[in-house]
């Protein structure tokens, strides 16, 4: 079984969180393939992904202050410009240029299809097919759903789902009144699926991001392919995240 | 004057600390020395609240115990634009006293494995844990839902309750008891939130902001 940990994934674009869940000011702590993540926006608007350490004592940066430009530390109060990371002020030597070497590690981020997506590496064999790897083409309405956090590893929750959704998605939960099929694998952590709702029986294609933050936990990402309507919005949003909660449910029970 | 029975580390003592300064009220803290002298298992504080817990409020001899029935207390007593504790809604204050006892539910998980890291506390340290993720994923779905519909507290849209001021400590704290927040984004949105609110005050492991 290959390892989420496994170097070469580092080179892949993964989805971390909902673009509109990074508001300002704020400072979303993440992890991916094991490394922890600070995610956070400026006032004009930019992403940063960054290693969730302050590179003066290790504190975890994201228990610090978004302060619109930059990110302050919690402990010493040293500060790091957004995109670049480089420390622009310490507070202990106030007439000091901060050297060059006090610089946050910062990951490349963009933000596409209602995710913001990051990559721990730059992989030069990849570099031109990277679009490929988002799987999705343009003009598609989209729609992010409640992304599901489970405690169990990415290889389990995409060998459940290729297990079971093959045909029919078997989940055993009276009130879950939706189902998945016809379940393909675009690559590793990306699968696309036929999402039906059982009263309408209309059926929507819709794509399951995995994001692996450690070995044994994952996140689902599921991006509708569709929009939604207003009226009937909320009761969607509800429906989509009593599936992902139940195959969480199950894929943490079972899980080997 | 109010006195209030406090114990500087306690999430429960800090919440009333909290709330009292949100509404302006004075108050005279009187220590008891929860860690490690046990002041409040001493016969003294037992005269005082015979479960010997903190907190204790007394306010004009008028005592009372348990931090979600103070919260109450003081919102009903101080609070004059109802809104921290609209007693004339039924609705809302059902729902508020719903998460007043989720909110004790947080203290017996979430501040019981934060006693037993840092207080030496004998327990079933990862039965605490489990039991403290799945309250908090519960509460971060209801978070999310929440905002979707506009609603940034966790009983309504624009005005906090005193449901926000009792969950907040124990969560703030969880990490003190090994208990990792990562995977419960909507409940770090709604603690930035809240220490957006006009006289917050920190504790030792709680910042002025930040997640």
């Amino acid at each position: 079984m290959t390892s989420v940990l496994d170097q070469s994934f580092r080179g892949w674009w993964f989805p971390v969180v909902r673009s509109q869940e990074i508001g300002l000011r704020h400072i979303h702590r993440s992890q991916l393939l094991n490394q922890e993540l600070a995610i956070w926006r400026d006032d004009g608007g930019q992403i940063n992904a960054w290693e969730n350490r302050c590179p003066h004592r290790g504190t975890r940066l994201s228990i610090g202050l978004n302060t619109g430009a930059e990110i302050k530390c919690q402990y010493h109060g040293w500060r790091y410009a957004s995109q670049s990371g480089q420390c622009t002020f310490i507070p202990a030597h106030p007439n000091m240029e901060p050297s060059p070497r006090y610089c946050v590690n910062t990951y490349e981020c963009i933000e596409k299809y209602g995710y913001v997506w990051v990559r721990l590496e730059k992989d030069k064999d990849k570099d031109e097919d990277i679009e490929s790897l988002f799987v999705l083409t343009e003009k598609l309405s989209l729609t992010t759903l409640r992304s599901v956090y489970t405690m169990a590893s990415t290889t389990r929750i995409r060998d459940w789902l290729i297990n079971n959704c093959e045909s029919q998605l078997k989940v055993n939960s009276p009130s879950l009144d939706c189902s998945l099929t016809g379940i393909q694998q675009h690559h590793s952590f990306c699968l696309e699926a036929l999402s039906i709702n059982n009263q309408t029986e209309k059926s929507v294609t819709m794509f399951i991001y995995l994001h692996p933050l450690t070995d044994d936990a994952t996140v689902i990402h599921p991006l509708l392919n569709a929009s939604i309507s207003p009226e009937i919005r909320l009761d969607e949003l509800r429906r989509y995240n009593r599936l992902f909660g139940t195959i969480r449910d199950v894929c943490e029970t079972d899980n080997v | 004057m109010i006195k209030l029975y406090d114990y500087e580390l306690s999430g429960n003592c800090y919440k009333l600390r909290l709330f009292l300064n949100i509404l302006n009220v004075d108050y005279d803290r009187i220590p008891v020395d929860f860690y490690p002298g046990r002041e409040h298992k001493s016969d003294w504080f037992l005269q005082i609240n015979p479960l010997g817990q903190l907190p204790v409020l007394d306010h004009d001899g008028f005592v009372l115990r348990d931090a979600q029935a103070i919260l109450t207390y003081l919102a009903a007593k101080f609070d004059a634009s109802h809104k921290w504790y609209p007693t004339g809604d039924a609705e809302i204050l059902g729902k508020i006293n719903m998460w007043l006892s989720f909110a004790d539910s947080i203290t017996a998980t979430a501040s019981a494995a934060r006693l037993h890291d840092g207080l030496f506390y004998q327990l079933d340290i990862e039965a605490a844990r489990t039991n403290a993720h799945s309250l908090f994923r519960v509460l971060d779905e209801h978070l999310w839902f929440a905002e979707e519909q506009r609603q940034a507290w966790i009983c309504t849209d624009k005005h906090p309750t005193i449901a926000d001021i009792a969950c907040f400590p124990y969560i703030m704290l969880s990490e003190e008891g090994g208990i990792s927040r990562m995977a419960y984004p909507a409940i770090c949105r709604w603690t930035d939130r809240l220490r957006e609110i006009p006289n917050f005050i920190a504790m030792s492991g709680i910042f002025e902001s930040g997640s």
